[in-house]
């Protein structure tokens, strides 16, 4: 049932909650002052989206938005920071399905309130026009459109991880600390570049040339962030050719690092490690079998599989962003099959490596292969990395994962 | 003497916008101090700070984005709330640009970092042109600085002449950094320009709008303008900085890749660094564009991947020694594993190609890439001299590849790799 309806309801609830809290804001601070500067806010808003801002592998976010609806907040009060975020999801123009163009409303609008109403309780001044000089602006503007700024973003990954948790079944509290994590100082940044804009626009009689003139020095930042989201999705991909090497000089092993990635991966979630362990463990699976390449031809069969897992941690030890994954491999080799491996991420790529090996090198079935890995001596926390490995294969079984609806 | 040529003009050129400072400042300069202390030194503190927080391009451009937005902010500054109005001649503000640069070399050579003269030229030169834009009075008699006293005039006009003012002196500095690096690096002056106009157009145009927003903030809040309108400045130097370290750990991955047939004892060691650095040298002297160089590079660095699908090596991993069918099924190997990244496909092209003898193009035009063509030669280079670099080697290893001229190898491209070895004299000091 909430496999099914889960996801509909939940965009119903955000949907009326956005009303709900349009009505509160209505109730408390009326409509907005101006039309005009709300639909020039609105319709920047809606550029800002258009422009490309999301990197090819989707990790790297640089949009403009929240300096907009931030801004907005003093500049056409809460209720028309709402009515901004509404406009501006609604004329994104990404082509996205009905219902998710309208979560992404009702989203974005509620956030913009959610924020609204922490700037007021923070003491902001809904009458910047008339503050001068440089304390009262901190105190009235500055501070609250940071606390302003807060609020807005955990309101809003808040109400993406919860439907990403109904509609793609990542874990609610990882979706969140992802998001929150990822974002922190550019957050911090956009609530700073919105204290510069609305002092331009109001006490500075800028009006909405303000926004152009605060947001174009980004443009650099947003250049070069863009840009790191390609190098490292390329980067990272480039790992594939040290895979396809390995298959290359083994091609028994076709498929099998691939493999072992995704399974110690998804283990490595459901035993609830952090983002930077899953990440390492997801490399190290993927490359456990780089030591049988650096081996010189003809030497493979009098290599010991301890050094050769050493020898691939050895090389992967020259780049520094792979140290995390080269250490966990490390760990693997010193463990070797007779001991406990020193860490809980070792021991799942070694699980995970030991699984597809009984699976699609000796063909046998989960149950027997998993049969055979519980029977094994020494396991560092055996019940829970043989519960989460149980999982993990129940859910590749069950198919992918549904794409998750992406909210901003 | 010849050899610094246009370092020494842009040297001069700062110099000379130094002296007409001095000159035309000379009455109002230390009026100019006594009066804007404050402000002075907090843009000559900004200068400073900035200047040590440099960042290096891929292309070998160094940006230093807090440091020029506020030199481009204190040449267009007008108002500032509790302070006078900024109104001083341009001269005043080359000169406290020119200090604050100065400042920072100094420290960077007390700290024993690399210092750059001539950026201090370029820059105070390019400042001086935006301050001295800002107050030409062609318009109406007394300039468009003027403007910003006057509250009837269209603010976004201002705007958009102050970032007109930012962007000519930004330009110029850009033009004269160009030349100076393509002097060093014995570029093609074309070549490095075009790559210091092309590359980051964005960044330029965040670092133009950054002394605008600075002034537009100043009348308003004063000296805290100065940190809340450089925070997008810190902040196009921290994401500029990722991307350049993220750039050079990309390159990591691919020399680590690279060193997969090294390690295994396919190819003797460093073979694959050396011929992608002298593929680089080679494709720089002949003028390529820095993207192009990019590809190229990690190309060479590869080009020997595909010896790891070999049953056993062939004798010190020297391909050019290898049978011609032998070569092409390494480099379609190596390819095949390149392209399984689904990023590098121009990459593995270049790599299939690099076995194409040069007599394919010019008997039945077949269109082998120039950057192929120039792994092809360097690989043999590297070959046929074992890696030495001594004169007997470098000598019997041109030797070789001269027997080919024409017929396994480009001419245009074996030119270029003599001009990218040292001179016989050098190579016997070396």
């Amino acid at each position: 049932m909430l496999a099914r309806y889960g996801t509909p309801i939940y965009i119903g609830v955000t949907v009326l909650g956005a009303v709900g809290l349009a009505l509160v804001c209505h109730h408390l601070y009326g409509w907005p002052p101006e039309w005009l500067p709300l639909g020039l806010l609105a319709f920047i808003g809606a550029l800002t989206w258009w422009l490309p801002s999301t990197s090819s592998d989707g990790l790297i976010h640089f949009t403009a938005d929240n300096v907009v609806v931030l801004a907005a907040i003093p500049i056409v009060g809460p209720v028309g920071a709402g009515v901004v975020g509404l406009v501006m999801a609604a004329l994104a123009r990404r082509r996205i399905a009905l219902h998710r163009r309208v979560f992404n409303m009702a989203m974005a609008s509620a956030s913009a309130m959610v924020g609204g109403i922490a700037y007021d309780l923070a003491g902001g001044s809904l009458s910047v026009g008339e503050l001068h000089g440089v304390m009262p602006l901190i105190l009235h503007v500055g501070l609250p459109i940071v606390v302003a700024d807060a609020a807005n973003l955990l309101a809003n990954a808040g109400l993406v991880a919860g439907v990403v948790r109904l509609s793609a079944g990542v874990p609610f509290r990882l979706q969140l600390l992802d998001m929150l994590t990822s974002s922190g100082l550019t957050q911090f940044a956009y609530g700073v570049v919105a204290f510069v804009v609305i002092v331009m626009w109001l006490p500075g009689d800028l009006g909405p040339v303000a926004v152009l003139v605060g947001l174009a020095p980004l443009a650099g930042a947003r250049w070069a962030l863009l840009q790191y989201g390609e190098e490292r999705e390329a980067r990272e991909r480039a790992l594939g050719a040290l895979v396809a090497a390995i298959e290359t000089r083994a091609p028994e092993l076709e498929g099998h690092s691939a493999r072992v990635s995704a399974m110690a991966a998804g283990m490595a979630q459901e035993l609830g490690l952090r983002p930077k362990e899953v990440a390492d463990v997801r490399t190290a699976g993927l490359l456990h079998d780089l030591g049988t390449v650096v081996v010189a031809p003809g030497q493979e069969g009098a290599d010991h599989e301890r050094s050769a897992v050493l020898r691939g941690a050895a090389m992967l030890q020259d780049l520094p962003f792979l140290a995390g994954a080269s250490a966990v491999l490390e760990q693997v080799a010193h463990a070797g099959p007779h001991q406990a491996a020193p860490t809980l991420a070792a021991e799942v790529v070694r699980v995970a490596d030991d699984f597809d090996l009984l699976m699609h090198g000796d063909g046998l079935g989960p149950a027997e292969a998993m049969e055979l890995l519980r029977s094994r001596p020494t396991m560092v926390e055996a019940d829970r990395v043989l519960a989460a490995l149980s999982r993990t294969q129940r859910a590749h079984d069950d198919g992918p994962a549904p794409d998750p609806m992406v909210a901003t | 003497m010849n050899r610094h040529r246009l370092e020494s003009l842009v040297l001069g050129l700062g110099a000379l916008a130094l002296l007409w400072s001095v000159v035309s400042a000379s009455d109002e300069l230390l009026e100019a101090l006594g009066q804007h202390t404050a402000v002075i030194v907090a843009f000559l503190l900004a200068i400073t700070v900035g200047e040590l927080f440099r960042v290096g391009m891929p292309s070998g451009r160094i940006a230093a984005p807090v440091a020029t937005g506020s030199g481009i902010a204190l040449a267009v500054l007008g108002p500032v709330w509790g302070h006078d109005v900024f109104d001083v001649p341009a001269g005043v503000v080359t000169l406290v640009v020119a200090t604050g640069l100065g400042l920072a070399q100094v420290l960077r050579a007390a700290m024993r970092r690399p210092t750059q003269w001539y950026l201090v030229a370029a820059r105070t030169v390019g400042v001086a042109i935006t301050a001295a834009l800002m107050r030409v009075g062609f318009i109406d008699g007394e300039g468009v600085w003027a403007w910003q006293l006057d509250s009837e005039r269209e603010a976004w006009l201002i705007a958009v002449v102050m970032m007109g003012a930012a962007a000519a002196g930004l330009y110029a500095d850009i033009v004269l950094t160009a030349l100076v690096q393509s002097e060093r690096w014995e570029l093609p002056a074309a070549t490095t320009l075009r790559d210091e106009l092309g590359e980051a157009q964005a960044l330029t145009v965040g670092v133009i709008a950054a002394g605008p927003l600075v002034a537009f903030l100043a009348p308003v809040i004063g000296l805290a303008a100065l940190p809340l309108g450089l925070l997008p400045m810190v902040l196009t130097y921290i994401a500029v900085r990722r991307y350049a370290a993220n750039r050079a750990t990309y390159r990591q991955t691919i020399a680590a890749l690279s060193r997969l047939t090294e390690a295994a004892g396919y190819t003797p060691a460093g073979h694959a660094s050396r011929v992608a650095s002298r593929s680089v040298a080679i494709a720089r002297s002949m003028g390529l564009h820095a993207d192009a160089i990019q590809q190229l590079e990690y190309a060479a660095l590869l080009h020997d991947l595909g010896q790891v699908g070999l049953r056993s090596p062939i004798p010190d991993g020297a391909t050019v020694l290898a049978a011609p069918d032998d070569q092409r099924r390494i480099a379609s190997e190596g390819a095949r594993i390149v392209r399984r990244t689904e990023v590098l496909d121009t990459v593995a092209d270049l790599m299939e190609r690099q076995t194409t003898p040069f007599r394919h193009v010019r008997e039945w035009g077949e269109e082998v890439p120039l950057a192929s063509r120039i792994i092809k030669v360097a690989n043999a280079f590297d070959d046929f001299s074992h890696g030495r670099a001594d004169a007997p080697s470098v000598e019997a290893a041109l030797e070789r590849i001269h027997l080919g001229l024409g017929y396994e190898y480009d001419p245009e491209v074996v030119e270029a790799l003599i001009r990218t070895i040292p001179a016989p004299s050098a190579l016997t000091l070396r």
